[in-house]
């Protein structure tokens, strides 16, 4: 089974930050305008936030695993919740690479597949080499279009 | 290319006098606060402006609205500054609805909604266009889109298969139907009853030399007065009291009005808002809150029969070739087509009051988006006993219903510990309004609904299960309205295992079928719950493999998939469908077989 590239995780615990520090920094704002929060409680508050979000990235990664089988494309991933998904080739409608400004200036990619679902339209893979990425859509739309069908609904 | 008709014109001309002539108004009105000058009657002069602006702007989107259904396409055009033009294949759209209000019947009317898989909305609305157009559109895609499977499957085109608009074959056929059931099925009826609706009732013109389908208008199904009422009675719409006195604002003092008059009745104080509720002690404030909420379920009793009455009002189910079609409506009429190919899940609802007496409701859906919060458009059959739904839903998904498997009990536990949150949250919550906020010192009542905890988890439980058949996946659950959708496997979409940590814990797990069907977004998807873990592996393995197989198989036979006779049909009919419905060479259920024969040419 694949994992991620490794640099994903670098981005989830950045995006962890991230929201950490809004959050502190919307603290701050109600602090300044409304009723006063110590400062050390919203320090600690992001500090607790911080370390969640990394602690949640370090797992997820851990968790993530997908692969090619013969039938369909298996992932597995989730921290709280775990996630198996399958979806079979005949079930392919499209496949995008897609990177994002962020992912970009990580040096990432993401493969996104489409499938008819209501549910599971979208099955992203995150977190990906670009080149790896784009074999594995190429590789993806090959099968897809080796197990054509009329109708995909 | 065709016009919508004229008498649309005229309407939306009306709705454009009314809007530019109230737009005008309200800005000449503003014009005349805001500019300093002489007080000139501005709204006398922008009123007549704009409403002539409407009216234009409706004629002029009326002429700009064209569609044309040919060469298997329906092509559409429209906007006065936006133009559009939209091609839709015919084998591409999964339903075709007609909708007529009290003002389309009466000019003799119809709305047509065409819908296909891909999008959110509605692809394409002719409003309006006269009724026979409409019926003729519906006919005319079933038989362009028989006519392209039919194509497909000979692999060769006989004569004038597809090309320009052809009519099919509205013959009625006066059918006995050899299981005609319980009160519900009606045994076939001729359509005269129909005349009003101004349906085709003569024969239509050749089709070509080879009519491999049906394309007789079979009566499968009528809901009966009793069942009307009892469906009415039975439903339950706690948004129709709320969204009526929404909308309609005296209603609400009309509701105050009502609350402190029971309040009254029972000695307590008569109030007229919120703020005074609020301030009442303990007591009072059960017992308007009592009288309230009865008020309430009366109202939400009385509202829903109606509605639902009025909306399920002479319901019928016809066969028609490959698609289902139904009528329904008493003020509003409405007619949909559910194309018996595109179906990816039936499902058999029943609610917990109906469910006590043996009735059950069939819900039949496929990729298109379908419009109606309560399923009312793919509902196949209201209400009837089970063993009919049971047997309509055993021919849509070409299925032996099983019995069904259920959670193991510790899957039972878990719920009842989850239901136990709620009157904990709920006196933790209450407690701290206590403490904080206002004095309620009786925050503890909340945790009497522990009692009822194990008894929600084991209702919950009783009412869940899966089975993996010959064909078909099963998934039931619900309490009060209990769902049992069977999803044929060739029909599966993706295939999803869920597991929280709490599952995890007891080793169990989710496992969801997904399809294309949009109404598993609203109503919920195929997912048999809190399964053992190692079973939920089976199911997912099952799924895949029999979709592969199933998928190759149909691809293999000639003529794809094929319909399957459904009951209230005659065993004999004229094209020499195969009555078994079931045969295969190689002794499995193929998914929505009947047997391939091509018929001789039909009368």
């Amino acid at each position: 089974m694949e994992t991620l590239d490794r640099r994903v995780q670098g981005l989830w615990i950045g995006r962890a930050v991230l929201i950490a520090s809004v959050l502190a920094g919307v603290a701050l704002a109600v602090r300044a305008f409304l009723r006063p929060i110590d400062v050390r409680l919203i320090a600690g508050g992001w500090v607790v936030v911080a370390l969640l979000g990394a602690v949640h990235a370090r797992l997820l990664y851990r968790s993530w695993r997908f692969e090619i089988q013969d039938d369909a494309l298996f992932l597995q991933r989730g921290v709280v919740t775990r996630v198996d998904t399958s979806v079979p080739y005949v079930r392919v409608q499209h496949t995008d690479t897609q990177r994002g400004p962020i992912e970009r200036t990580a040096g990432l990619a993401s493969v996104v597949v489409y499938t008819a679902g209501s549910r599971g339209a979208d099955i992203r893979i995150p977190g990906l080499d670009p080149d790896r990425a784009d074999d594995l859509r190429r590789q993806l739309r090959e099968l897809a279009v080796e197990s054509e069908t009329a109708d995909a609904v | 290319m065709k016009r919508l008709h004229p008498l649309s014109a005229v309407r939306q001309a009306v709705g454009g006098v009314i809007q530019g002539g109230f737009l005008g108004f309200f800005a000449g009105v503003f014009l005349r606060g805001v500019l300093e000058g002489p007080a000139l009657p501005f709204q006398l002069l922008l009123a007549p402006l704009g409403a002539a602006l409407g009216a234009g702007y409706a004629v002029a989107e009326y002429y700009r609205f064209t569609y044309e259904l040919r060469d298997g396409t329906l092509a559409v055009a429209s906007g006065v500054f936006d133009r559009q033009d939209r091609e839709i294949p015919v084998g591409r759209i999964q339903n075709v609805d007609l909708e007529r209000g009290v003002v389309h019947r009466a000019l003799g009317l119809a709305v047509v909604r065409f819908e296909t898989a891909g999008g959110s909305a509605t692809e394409a609305v002719l409003d309006a266009v006269a009724l026979d157009e409409a019926r003729d559109l519906q006919e005319t895609v079933a038989a362009q889109r028989r006519a392209e499977r039919d194509r497909e499957a000979t692999g060769a085109s006989e004569g004038a298969a597809t090309g320009a608009s052809e009519r099919a074959a509205t013959d009625v056929s006066e059918e006995d139907a050899t299981d005609a059931g319980e009160s519900g099925i009606a045994t076939g009826t001729r359509e005269d009853d129909a005349a009003d609706d101004g349906a085709d009732a003569g024969p239509g013109g050749a089709r070509g030399a080879t009519a491999p389908s049906s394309t007789d208008r079979i009566e499968l199904y009528e809901l009966s007065r009793r069942d009307l009422v009892v469906l009415g009675l039975a439903s339950f719409r706690p948004g129709a009291p709320v969204l009526t006195v929404l909308g309609l604002p005296f209603l609400g003092d009309l509701a105050w009005g009502a609350v402190a008059a029971g309040s009254r009745l029972l000695g307590g104080p008569a109030v007229g808002s919120i703020a005074e509720v609020v301030a009442l002690p303990p007591e009072r404030f059960a017992l308007v809150a009592g009288v309230a909420l009865v008020e309430f379920a009366v109202a939400t009793l009385l509202l829903s029969a109606v509605v639902t009455m009025v909306a399920y009002y002479d319901f019928r189910l016809y066969r028609v070739g490959d698609d289902l079609r139904y009528e329904r409506g008493l003020l509003s009429r409405y007619s949909g087509s559910i194309p018996l190919g595109k179906v990816q899940t039936v499902t058999v609802r029943e609610n917990a009051l109906l469910r006590r007496w043996g009735y059950a409701a069939l819900a039949v859906e496929t990729a298109g988006y379908g419009p109606g919060s309560d399923d009312a458009s793919n509902t196949a059959i209201p209400l009837d006993d089970l063993e009919t739904v049971v047997e309509y839903a055993e021919a849509l998904g070409d299925v032996e219903y099983p019995t069904v498997e259920r959670p193991p009990s510790r899957a039972r536990r878990r719920y009842a510990v989850r239901f136990a949150l709620v009157p904990v949250a709920l006196a933790g919550a209450l407690l701290a309004v206590h403490r904080f906020w206002i004095a309620f010192p009786w925050w503890y009542v909340a945790l009497a609904g522990l009692v009822l905890a194990p008894v929600a988890g084991h209702l919950r439980w009783r009412n869940r299960g899966h089975a993996l058949v010959d064909g078909a996946f099963l998934a039931r659950s619900g309490f009060w309205v209990r769902h049992t959708r069977v999803v044929p496997y060739f029909r599966v979409q993706t295939v999803v295992d869920e597991r929280t940590v709490f599952q995890r814990y007891r080793d169990l797990a989710s496992v969801t079928a997904d399809t294309a069907s949009t109404a598993s977004v609203v109503g919920g998807d195929a997912t048999a719950y809190d399964v053992d873990e190692s079973t939920a592996r089976e199911i997912h393995r099952t799924l895949r493999d029999r979709l592969a197989a199933d998928v190759r198989r149909l691809r293999a036979r000639e003529g794809g998939w094929q319909p399957r006779p459904l009951p209230g049909e005659a065993t004999s009919e004229s094209e020499g469908e195969d009555e078994d419905g079931n045969e295969s060479e190689d002794g499995d259920d193929d998914p929505g077989s009947a047997d391939g024969d091509d018929p001789t040419a039909d009368g």
